[in-house]
């Protein structure tokens, strides 16, 4: 293989790391985002439950806050995953590929999550704390798009230089 | 490089070139001085501080990373320690502040380094030992710049040793730690390098910082990516350069001593070295951190005189004490150094690269009297 192209590929190989963190620090700061949110009053935890007759107040709370614990641990940790799955794969230190798979359903997650975002809101009524929610989507969407696209040109010049394995 | 090579290499160089014991003596000393004459050095003797050829740790850390600051530090480390390869370089596609950071790599062969020992020609002898550092030091700091950039002198994380094992090749991982007060284990193939620092401009992304003192180690082969060769993989061999450094110092300086007519690029005095070639790539390729004792030993066989040891003191009375400074052993060190600075200065300002700051020539009108920079 010539010079020319291992630095391709060690480039495409840089751009899958580069986002492989970059997927890592947007789970953190999705689950850092909830809590900033509980803290700063924006959001209620006690919009999250209904009330049944039988079920004791304070044991339906601690249900909901488990469950929201788990829920933005198993976020925190599939970004983790992926994250790492793409940094020991552009190491080379792996050559599992099932972190693609996740990060395919994580980019059909965020496109569903910004289209309905913007589509259940009024567009004249957005401030600024919309906007940059828009921008900081666009951004992650960015990051997942590069690990894909990069793989993908590291597998066509690896199969045009016959070492596709 | 480091104090073996600087000083008692210079030493060997310059007595095959044909200089006596003494003046061989004194050319290493200025060549290993050039690694001490700081703006702290400076101050105590009260000698102009724009004569400074490094920055000690300490100064660097103190350093401003203003544009003023950021000029004092690239006329420092790029008119001695990381001579510039070529001022007019091209690459598609970069800015303007890219560009002036990339012409300022420093690798050997450069009109830059032809410049430096022309301007020795002539000169008191200690011009000769700040031509020799220069010289020396494009070998051993080749692909880095003398200017903080991250841009530019960074590094990737997967630095290998290249080693030869019954004539075949292998690689063998570089591990670096951030522990500057901890040895560099050769053993165990553990070095210290700087610490990553994303500031574009932070004086830990100055020179070869990235890669530790490997560049320093004549024995070390290995391979690395730089930041500014588009992901090109880099090998460097310093057994090989180390060769070729001291097979050049002699062809310069017997070009400076007038026994050759024109000094060129890629001229190697490899005549010179060939009844000692042996023994000069065993001393190159010794795995050890340091090789004065060899390179010392190598020189007192070549003389058959003692050489006396590196002191920083011997030659500080004299200037101090007397009125003329010119005349003194460090008067002409600094003018030396003065020299040298102006020339690279100049040549980086007419390339209309700022970085180095303002230069301008004094002339009386027949000849060059001096350059100024600032």
């Amino acid at each position: 293989m010539s010079e020319e192209t291992l630095a391709l590929i060690r480039k495409y190989n840089n751009n899958i790391e580069m986002s492989g963190l970059g997927v890592i620090a947007f789970g953190i700061w999705e689950v850092l985002k909830f809590f900033i949110k509980i803290v700063a009053g924006t959001d209620d935890i006690n919009g999250y439950y209904v009330l049944v007759d039988d079920v004791p107040t304070p044991v339906v709370k601690v249900l909901v806050v488990i469950f929201l614990m788990c829920f933005y641990g198993g976020i925190l940790f599939l970004h983790v995953y992926i994250g790492f799955s793409a940094i020991r794969f552009a190491r080379a230190r792996s050559n599992k590929k099932t972190f693609l798979i996740w990060l395919c359903l994580l980019a059909i997650y965020s496109i569903w999550s910004l289209a309905a975002y913007i589509g259940t809101g009024n567009i004249r009524e957005w401030d600024d704390g919309d906007v940059i929610t828009i921008f900081v989507e666009l951004s992650f969407m960015s990051i997942i798009f590069d690990i894909i696209y990069s793989y993908y040109r590291i597998k066509k010049i690896q199969k045009k230089e016959g070492l596709d394995s | 490089m480091q104090e073996d090579f600087h000083y008692y290499a210079t030493y060997c160089a310059a007595y095959l070139a044909g200089y006596t014991h003494e003046e061989s003596e004194d050319i290493c000393y200025c060549a290993q001085l050039v690694d001490l004459c700081s703006g702290t050095f400076l101050t105590k003797l009260n000698a102009p501080l724009s004569a400074a050829t490094t920055q000690l740790q300490l100064e660097m850390m103190d350093a401003r990373t203003d544009i003023i600051g950021l000029q004092n530090i690239t006329r420092i480390w790029a008119s001695f320690h990381f001579l510039p390869y070529d001022l007019y370089a091209q690459k598609r596609g970069r800015t303007r502040i890219y560009m002036n950071k990339y012409r300022l790599i420093c690798m050997p062969n450069s009109d830059l380094m032809v410049k430096t020992v022309e301007l020795a020609k002539g000169k008191p002898i200690q011009a000769v030992g700040v031509a020799m550092h220069v010289l020396a030091d494009t070998w051993a700091h080749s692909y880095f710049a003398g200017t903080p950039s991250l841009a530019i002198n960074n590094t990737n994380w997967n630095f290998r040793e290249v080693i030869t094992i019954e004539g075949e090749e292998r690689e063998v991982p570089i591990k670096f730690r951030h522990n500057p007060s901890a040895k560099d284990d050769v053993a165990n193939n553990l070095y210290t390098s700087s610490i990553f620092q994303n500031n574009e401009n932070s004086v830990m992304n100055l020179g070869h910082g990235r890669a530790g003192h490997l560049p320093d180690y004549s024995f070390m082969k290995y391979r690395y990516i730089p930041a500014w060769d588009d992901y090109k993989e880099i090998t460097k061999d310093n057994p090989s350069d180390y060769l070729k450094a001291f097979a050049q110092m002699i062809y310069a300086m017997k070009y400076i001593r007038g026994d050759i007519s024109t000094f060129g690029k890629d001229k190697y005095d490899t005549e010179a070295i060939e009844p000692y070639k042996d023994r000069i790539n065993a001393i190159i390729r010794k795995r050890q951190l340091i090789a004065s004792e060899d390179w010392k030993s190598f020189g007192e066989d070549l003389s058959g005189k003692k050489i006396r040891d590196f002191d920083l003191e011997i030659y500080q009375k004299e200037y101090i004490t007397n009125y003329k400074k010119e005349d003194t052993f460090l008067g002409k060190f600094i003018e030396a150094a003065l020299a040298q600075k102006g020339m690279v200065t100049y040549e980086i300002y007419t390339s209309k690269n700022y970085l180095a700051g303002f230069s301008k020539t004094i002339s009386n009108g027949n000849s060059l009297l001096k350059t100024i920079f600032g």
